[in-house]
């Protein structure tokens, strides 16, 4: 299984090299050029949890790092249980209660897409994001109906391309405001999704509760 | 006569040929030409060379590689199908590397009880993971293994204990961990692996330093191939030049490797037929010693040079007979010397001789032509004369008794013809890597399977005793997969039935999000584990755990052995005393201390037949000569051999096995060499031709070897360099012993 895996990981580094022949959607390149401008180098999160396996959806709530410079990620959940996982290049560092347990990205391909995904739109990198999803980028119109109550007002829908990814996630729905990401919702192919949205901090002048 | 012989010998040759094509096979174990073990620790070395835990593992340095370098290497190597495993640093097991019977038995491997306590608090990380991870895999192990039993159980075989994420030596340099899926004897696969390594890695511009067994062996088989073709080469050529200027014509090349090249296809064929391998390890020693009977068919050349060839192989027969014998008696005496691997080589020798013999007899002369017309010869009689012989007992024993060096090398790893920078470097990548150590093990016996588990049960939870005491910092048994039948049972004993583990199960899932019907699967594994047969070794056969269970657990001389691999001995003497306190009568085998001892008693078996063979060789010669010749023939031999020995200890140091056997060869030539320059009835043109004879032998023989001398194989070297030393103080004892006039 692992020979497998590691085929996967070698088959991400060939595309890594051929991605310049993808040609990103109209108009995204520049919502993600200007996302950029906005990065933020930590973002407040809610996270729900839909599952078979819970009673009912578990809600974490934390924050969002991420170090353009050493190209780590990192996921900080306060409540209800205080656990952290970073996330560099090659690993999954996950501690709780001082407890550190290490795992090899290649193991966990969810998270490698989720990753690809999330760096992809932090650094307005359109190349890496084609290498790794297809890409389908519109206007959101709600109106008076918008389900969620955000204000997000355009999607961009990730569909992983590789069978191994695709094996896990079934798509990426990212929603957004102008140049800020409102919302990732993660579709799970085992029926399971997560709902992330993002609470911009204060000096932002912006919030999705307004 | 002439023809009968003749049809005997092609029609046997070819026997020989159409046997050999159909039962030669070769083997390269080593286990084969070390004696009968006399000690329960030389009984485990011999009973698992070639099988100890890490004899598949190739350890590879990338110097200079950064970490994507290292993975991408990785992920070409994974791709190859070659290896079983590719590692950079300690594995961290995940959910799809758990083999089946891990999995079934999961709730059968570990000790601690299934009850609400334990379940609430796996349930609380399982909570802490779900605000990380999702997905089918997290479901997948949270319905069927809530508690992660299966991945605690592979855990538990993981030893590295330390924090480093990727393995590197000292100075830094990556190291990686690849295990073969040949087996470590098979060394074409093991040459196919390596080669593919190398590519690999070549290709992606890794500047990579690979070590272990099958690297060894696969470069010493090129090595010794490329050292064989060229030193052979070399000493056929300088063989050739010794011939040609010894007898001016060509034919004598080819007939003066008729009689050896017969004697190696006759013993061939004997050892083919009487063993079930040939080992590898035969034909080089056999080869050597056999190298004698390329001088049977120089004493008849230059005993024809002036009449002709029959009636001089009838002159010199008596005395080419009786160094034949003697040879003979010798390499009987090493065929009865211990174990098979010295069977095969007296086999080969004795049986290659006597048809050398026979050949030169019976074959050669009807090809033998005279070169030119009888000389008249002055040369008197030999006359025999002590003083070289006393000089030579003297000087040899004085060399012995005075060279700074212990007389014998008992390290069995200098026998190794792999450098020792090799041997240190493939050390300290072992210590970057944390292999087991190969040097101690445990070992448990018992003729009962079950009492060998139990009792390695029990060490292995007394052993943390030891560890505390600082005698080693981990270990490894087999029953930590493989629990003894009694555990086991124990085990399912303690397993709730469905309404307990409900009942436990609801009071830790209160407070957590889980629902309980995502546990139908868990509950209904632990109520199928409650009927499980006991775990045996067939249960691991043909999964990835197979190899762990095999390094750990075998059959030895009708015995269960349990092998617990250690880590990082610090205090093998308080280890073994501590032990000696243990029930079980657990043993530390200390494979270095083993194989000296194995070694020395090597030696000491074949030194002891030898000691038995001189005694034969004297009294047959006592029979067949005059006393005095008898004496002198004997006593140049063994001045010969104190000679050369004591040169050798003080050129190069303590001798080794490959010495002793060259220093066999050197004693029969040295006899042969005395016996004919000791002919009494040798006169005038006769005695010219003996003399003639010896130094064409001589000068054949110091420059075939001569040219081994120079070869980087130990072996080959030591071969050498013993022989062409031997060769040339022989023909220095025997000539200035038996003076006589040289020809006109």
């Amino acid at each position: 299984m692992s020979r497998s895996i590691n085929a996967v990981t070698a088959a991400l580094v060939a595309w890594l090299a051929c991605a310049h022949a993808v040609a990103a959607p109209p108009g995204l390149e520049e919502k993600l050029q200007s996302l950029r401008a906005g990065v933020l180098e930590e973002v407040a999160f809610r996270e729900e949890r839909h599952s078979d396996v819970l009673t009912k959806p578990a809600v974490f709530e934390g924050r969002l790092t991420y170090d353009a410079e050493a190209n780590v990620m990192s996921k900080l959940v306060e409540a209800p249980v205080p656990v952290s996982m970073t996330v560099d290049e090659r690993y999954v560092t996950v501690t709780r209660d001082d407890k550190t347990r290490r795992l090899k990205l290649s193991k966990r391909p969810e998270l490698r897409a989720l990753l690809a995904g999330f760096r992809g739109l932090l650094t307005g990198d359109t190349d890496a994001l084609e290498e790794n999803f297809h890409l389908e980028f519109g206007d959101l119109d709600f109106g008076e109906l918008d389900p969620s109550g955000s204000d997000a007002t355009w999607r961009l829908t990730m569909t992983p391309r590789s069978r191994r990814l695709k094996k896990h996630v079934d798509a990426l729905l990212v929603d957004g405001n102008e140049q800020r990401v409102t919302a990732i919702c993660t579709q799970m192919t085992n029926g399971d999704w997560q709902h992330m949205t993002f609470v911009a901090p204060p000096d932002t002048g912006q919030s999705p509760s307004d | 006569m002439t023809n009968v012989a003749r049809l005997v010998w092609l029609a046997g040759m070819l026997a020989c040929v159409a046997l050999l094509s159909t039962t030669l096979r070769f083997s390269y174990d080593l286990g084969l030409f070390l004696p009968e073990p006399t000690t329960a620790a030389q009984r485990v070395l011999v009973e698992r060379l070639g099988a100890a835990p890490g004899a598949r593992l190739i350890l590879v340095a990338l110097s200079g590689a950064d970490d994507d370098a290292v993975d991408e290497a990785i992920n070409a190597l994974a791709d190859t199908g070659l290896f079983t495993r590719v590692l950079a640093g300690p594995p961290s097991p995940g959910v799809d590397d758990i083999p089946d019977v891990v999995w079934s038995n999961r709730y059968l491997l570990r000790d601690a009880p299934l009850d609400a306590q334990m379940l609430a608090a796996a349930l609380a990380d399982r909570t802490a993971d779900l605000a990380l991870f999702a997905g089918g895999d997290f479901n997948r192990l949270l319905r069927g293994d809530p508690t992660m039993a299966s991945l605690a159980a592979l855990e538990r075989l993981a030893t590295n204990t330390g924090d480093a994420d990727r393995w590197r030596t000292d100075d830094g340099t990556p190291v990686l961990l690849i295990e073969t899926a040949a087996p470590a004897f098979d060394l074409a696969a093991q040459a196919t692996a390596v080669d593919e390594l190398r590519r690999t890695l070549d290709e992606a511009g890794l500047d990579a330093v690979p070590s272990g067994p099958g690297v060894f062996g696969v470069e010493l088989r090129d090595t010794i191939h490329a050292e064989a073709r060229n030193r052979s080469m070399l000493a056929s050529l300088g063989l050739a030049i010794v011939l040609f200027v010894a007898y001016r014509r060509w034919p004598v090349l080819v007939l003066a490797a008729l009689p050896l090249a017969s004697g190696a296809l006759a013993g061939l064929t004997a050892v083919a037929l009487a063993f079930p391998a040939v080992h590898g390890i035969t034909l080089a020693f056999g080869f050597t010693l056999l190298g004698i009977a390329i001088d049977y068919p120089l004493h008849l050349f230059s005993h024809a040079r002036s009449t002709d060839a029959t009636a001089a192989m009838q002159r010199i027969w008596p005395t080419l007979r009786l160094g034949a014998a003697s040879t003979l008696v010798a390499y009987i005496a090493i065929a009865l010397s211990g174990s098979q691997g010295a069977a095969q080589l007296g086999v080969f020798t004795a049986v290659g001789l006597l048809v050398a013999a026979l050949v030169t007899r019976w074959i050669l002369p009807a090809f033998v032509t005279a070169s030119r017309p009888a000389v008249s010869s002055s040369a008197r009689p030999a006359r025999l004369r002590w003083t070289a012989v006393i000089v030579l007992l003297v000087a040899g024993s004085g060399l012995l008794v005075l060279a700074p060096h212990e007389l014998w090398n008992n390290r069995l790893s200098d026998l190794s013809p792999v450098p020792p920078e090799r041997l240190a470097q493939d050390n300290r990548f072992r210590q970057a890597v944390g292999t087991p150590s190969l040097r101690h093990i445990i070992t448990l016996r018992d003729r009962d399977l079950q009492a060998v588990l139990q009792a390695t049960e029990a060490l292995d939870a007394e052993l943390a005793s030891a560890r505390d005491a600082g005698s080693l910092r981990n270990w490894q048994t087999v029953t930590r997969l493989l629990p003894s039948a009694a555990r086991f049972e124990a085990r399912r004993a303690r397993l709730p039935d469905d309404t307990a583990l409900r009942v436990a199960l609801r009071t830790a899932l209160d407070g957590t999000p889980f629902a309980e019907r995502a546990f139908d699967e868990f509950v209904g594994d632990v109520a199928s584990s409650r009927s499980l047969p006991p775990l045996t070794v067939e249960s691991f056969g043909g999964s990835a755990l197979e190899p762990y269970v095999a390094a750990h657990l075998y059959q030895g001389s009708g015995e269960w052995v349990s092998v617990v691999s250690l880590f990082d001995v610090a205090d093998p003497a308080a280890l073994s005393a501590w032990l000696a306190t243990q029930p079980g009568r657990p043993a530390l085998v200390d494979f270095q201390a083993a194989s000296q001892a194995l070694v020395a008693d090597y030696r000491g078996d074949t030194l002891r037949s030898l000691a038995i063979a001189l005694a034969i060789i004297l009294a047959l010669l006592l029979w067949r000569l005059p006393v005095a010749r008898a004496l002198w023939s004997l006593s140049t031999v063994v001045a010969v051999v104190l000679t050369t020995a004591g040169l050798l200890l003080v050129l190069i140091g303590a001798l080794n096995l490959y010495h002793l056997m060259a220093l066999l060869l050197v004693a029969g030539l040295g006899l042969d060499y005395a016996l004919f320059l000791s002919r009494s009835d040798d006169e005038g043109a006769h005695r010219a031709d003996s003399r003639h004879a010896v130094l064409a032998c001589g000068a054949s023989t110091a420059v075939a070897f001569g040219v081994l001398a120079g070869s980087s194989i130990p072996a080959l070297n030591a071969l050498g360099t013993t022989v062409a030393i031997g060769t040339l103080i022989s023909l220095a004892a025997a000539w200035w012993g038996a003076p006589g006039n040289l020809p006109d």
